[in-house]
């Protein structure tokens, strides 16, 4: 299914462009953000993604996903956009966070793990948002951004040891 | 563990942040679209300056190949081999230059190539 819409967007059809472009755009847009920490920056990360990717989407092999040929794009962009401006330690992402319509318990949980995300380092956060964002493997977060699988099996242990204890989890 | 990943997880995909610009995918579909037309108008070469390059280096070869086999009306106007080698270097000179040229010139704003040799 996805590769036929793959094929059109080679094409040039503008309606499989937009279709691949809303089905990613979120989770590429929040892929960005967590690396960034800013939101125009992050939008703009993702919208220079997305013009790379389309007009290099006839190399796309299918021999990995396509999203984890997108997510690779966003996220060497994000890195580079960050070695650039050197604005690693930005804004607050916690802040950045809209959670409405939840009750006020929720809400704190949710804050909490905002925070406690926030508080990772920039490669951590970025794994854990590859991880339970972009529910992608450990294999394909390997690929996404240049580590050897031991080395994300490594990360991605200490860095959700780190989000249990800063959110007390351990004991409940 | 295992409940903890879950709530991680229901937690960030419930709470996913979104781009508050409903142009956000129609302005990259057109910007794509767009640059895709000037790629495919790019190609646009004139093929005229080679062609007069190319013509040139036949010529003078030519024209060495009949000094070398003594022709008299080719000695008869004093054409010597050296002659012929400057005609040949001039215009392989030429034709790389012409070459590099079209190559190197930038896009120009109505998606043609800056380079002399569009006309």
């Amino acid at each position: 299914m996805e590769s036929q819409i793959i094929k059109k967007a080679i094409s040039g059809d503008s309606e499989a462009l937009t279709i691949l472009i809303d089905k990613y755009k979120d989770i590429a847009y929040n892929l960005a953000l967590s690396i960034v920490k800013n939101r125009e920056d992050a939008r703009d990360i993702t919208q220079e993604s997305f013009l790379k990717i389309l007009e290099n989407i006839n190399r796309f092999r299918s021999d990995s996903k396509f999203s984890t040929w997108l997510y690779r794009i966003v996220y060497n962009q994000s890195i580079g956009y960050i070695k650039r401006v050197n604005r690693t330690t930005m804004v607050d992402y916690s802040g950045l966070v809209d959670i409405s319509e939840k009750n006020d318990n929720q809400e704190e949980k949710i804050q909490d793990l905002y925070k406690a995300i926030n508080l990772l380092e920039v490669t951590d956060r970025n794994i854990i948002m590859l991880f339970y964002l972009a529910e992608k493997s450990i294999k394909e977060i390997a690929q996404i951004t240049g580590f050897s699988v031991g080395n994300i099996k490594v990360i991605l242990h200490r860095a959700r040891k780190k989000l249990f204890e800063k959110m007390d989890y351990e004991n409940k | 563990m295992k409940t903890n990943d879950d709530y991680i997880k229901k937690a960030l995909q419930q709470n996913i942040q979104r781009i508050d610009d409903d142009s956000f995918t129609n302005s990259i579909v057109a910007k794509h679209l767009a640059e895709k037309k000037i790629i495919k108008i790019r190609p646009f070469i004139n093929f005229l300056p080679m062609i007069i390059g190319l013509s040139t280096v036949i010529l003078s070869i030519g024209f060495i190949l009949l000094i070398r086999q003594n022709i008299d009306w080719i000695e008869g106007i004093g054409f010597t081999e050296n002659h012929g080698l400057i005609i040949l270097s001039t215009s392989i000179i030429f034709l790389f230059y012409k070459l590099l040229e079209e190559l190197t010139a930038p896009k120009s704003p109505d998606n043609t190539r800056t380079g002399t040799n569009n006309f």
